[in-house]
């Protein structure tokens, strides 16, 4: 059948191939949609409808303009200044025909972040939906994406990659200090495609409600793997209100919902209108990042026992989606998370004590290490780290995720907490250390304490200064506003000038935050 | 920016009875929401609370709303909402 000669190995409609080590042609991303359904719509907004060969069109001009005009080669990394608009997974593509090296980046970061984080990828180009926001780098403005999608220019004779290529950059905030880039080949990416979908089972049928920012690499999950297969992907990029989200998922009839913990629960902070005869054209629930409420899950398998409900997990470092596991039945009375699961296929994974031994038994706590093919090369131009976060055991490489789990007495695994000061807000990693290394960095300021204070249902970021600078709280958070994003930045703040010196540093530095969490229930 | 913009004392009235103990003569057109411990979810829920207010359907403004980040960017929402309603 002609139909399915680009029809990757590991869509659900040709059922899941083996991996055996074949790379996915992702310069050719969208040929099954192009080839096969050109008119079908690949991926919309409210505001914009691409169809697939309007997408495809679009990813061969922009190949031919950076080729051409920015001579761009393989290896060459590309900045892509991101917004979450259906033009972006053509420039992808584009960027992969060439073989150079995809490296999305917030375009709403401070500036400061920005330049630094940019300076350290030495990209050949940046690109973005107006003029350079960082200088020093070529530059090239797309605010005219539109015309991209016109007239088709010649095919591109594309060098084929190599496994060990460099595919993507996407950045992670590290446990201390400054954002790294984490750098995924064509190799591990192949390799999740086909591992993922056996679970994810998208199709050219598939409709799939996206909400992940390009910067971040479940959009690679919920929009370029779909695309991959032919399938229907809606951006979601408005404000994240429960009612609008339910209409959307109801009026685009969304087969395959991926959506962080955080976002999860918002769409379902209607319990009436999620019921037996909801969005009858919903197959899949996934959501991962962060711990989620065991209720949110248990609601709806619950009222649709048909729905396929996961919790998965994986660092960005390990290309996207590690582990995952499958709600079979509602556990109306759990407290607890629900697990983790079990690793994908081609995941090893191994639970470490402090003395590095191996733990196999049910409810012993240990680092969550995860070897094999899914992890990253290292991270860009920082091989300190790499080593610190990388190692080597029987002949496979493991990172060392610094996430404490532990096994249940059903071999699942089970999220227990970080090793680190590391918090998950949102979604989004954030380093509470980096907050306070920020907040001393400034003088005058004697020590700083981070931490997370719930405030009714949501919890926020609290710093507490130690400081007899009175001025210290408003001159700590205008550096914040410059270094981190505003998403990483504290909420609330105090500050005293002699810190209650009792106990440890940690049952000190728990009072200080105690402080914090008076003030805001008060 | 200017001291005074429309719709900040009903903004500022929403803030306060959301965080309760905020000096609400503080809260200047130019503050930052997330200054004030108020992250983009919540904005969204004062959005949502400020249509219900106003009494129009949100979803018709859904597609051109961004969240707000600023105590006027509360108050430009409201004055869309309103100049809808008249």
């Amino acid at each position: 059948m002609t139909q399915n000669l680009f029809e990757p190995p590991w869509s659900a409609d040709c059922g899941p191939g083996p991996w055996g080590g074949k790379l996915a042609d992702l310069g050719g991303l969208l040929r099954m949609g192009d080839a096969t359904t050109p008119d079908k719509v690949a991926v919309a907004d409210p505001k914009t409808e691409l169809t697939y060969r309007d997408l495809e069109t679009a990813a061969l001009n922009m190949a031919h303009i950076l080729r051409d005009r920015w001579g761009i080669t393989p290896g060459d990394r590309v900045v892509v200044l991101t917004k979450k608009w259906p033009i972006v997974p053509a420039i992808a593509v584009a960027i992969w025909k060439l073989r150079a090296v995809y490296v999305p980046i917030d375009a709403d970061l401070p500036a400061e972040r920005l330049s630094s984080m940019i300076g350290r990828a030495r990209p050949a180009l940046t690109v973005g939906f107006g003029p350079a926001i960082v200088q020093g780098h070529p530059h090239l403005d797309i605010s005219d994406w539109h015309q991209l999608t016109k007239d088709r220019p010649d095919d591109i004779v594309r060098p084929l990659p190599g496994p060990d290529d460099i595919a993507y950059i996407i950045h992670t905030s590290g446990s201390t200090g400054k954002p790294k880039g984490v750098q995924i080949t064509h190799q591990s990416l192949s390799a999740y495609f086909h591992a993922h979908n056996q679970m994810l089972q998208f199709g050219a049928g598939a409709r799939v409600l996206s909400f992940a920012p390009f910067h971040f690499d479940v959009s690679i999950e919920d929009t370029l793997l779909p695309l991959s297969v032919g399938a229907f992907v809606y951006l979601y990029n408005r404000p994240a209100v429960g009612m609008i989200m339910r209409r959307t998922l109801a009026r685009q009839r969304i087969t395959h919902l991926i959506a962080v913990s955080t976002l999860l629960a918002v769409l379902s902070d209607d319990a009436s209108e999620i019921h037996p005869d909801c969005f009858p054209d919903l197959e899949m629930i996934m959501t991962g990042a962060e711990t989620c409420q065991p209720a949110i899950l248990n609601l709806w398998k619950s009222a649709r026992p048909d729905l396929r409900v996961y919790n998965v997990y994986g660092p960005t470092e390990v290309t996207i989606v590690c582990t995952g596991f499958e709600l079979k039945i509602p556990e109306p009375g759990r407290t607890t998370a629900f697990p983790i699961g079990r690793p994908l296929a081609g995941v090893d994974i191994r639970l470490l004590d402090p003395a590095g031994q191996d733990i196999t038994g049910a409810d012993q706590p240990g680092e969550l290490c995860l070897g094999g093919v899914q992890v990253m090369a290292g991270y860009l131009g920082d091989p300190a780290a790499t080593a610190e976060q990388i190692f080597e055991r029987s002949g496979v490489r493991y990172y060392r995720s610094g996430d404490i789990c532990s096994f249940d007495v059903d071999g699942d695994l089970v999220f227990l907490g970080r090793a680190d000061s590391q918090v998950k807000l949102n979604g989004r990693r954030i380093s509470l250390g980096e907050i306070q290394s920020e907040c001393m960095s400034l003088p005058g300021i004697d020590r700083a304490v981070a931490g997370l204070v719930a405030r009714g249902k949501t919890q926020l970021i609290g710093v507490v200064l130690v400081s007899d600078d009175p001025d210290a709280v408003a001159r700590a958070r205008r550096h914040l506003d410059r270094v981190l994003p505003a998403y990483a930045r504290p909420s609330l703040w105090d500050s005293v000038s002699k810190p209650n010196l009792s106990g440890t540093g940690k049952s000190n530095d728990r009072d200080l935050l105690a402080r914090l969490s008076v003030c805001v229930s008060g | 920016m200017p001291d005074t913009i429309p719709f900040l004392d009903d903004v500022r009235a929403l803030i306060a009875a959301e965080l309760s103990g905020t000096d609400i003569a503080e809260l200047a057109p130019d503050t930052k929401l997330h200054t004030l411990g108020i992250d983009s979810l919540t904005a969204v829920n004062l959005v949502v609370a400020l249509s219900a207010q106003t009494g129009v359907d949100l979803e018709d403004f859904i597609d051109d709303l961004e969240t707000p980040d600023s105590i006027a960017g509360l108050c430009d929402i409201v004055a869309r909402f309103h100049s809808a309603t008249v």
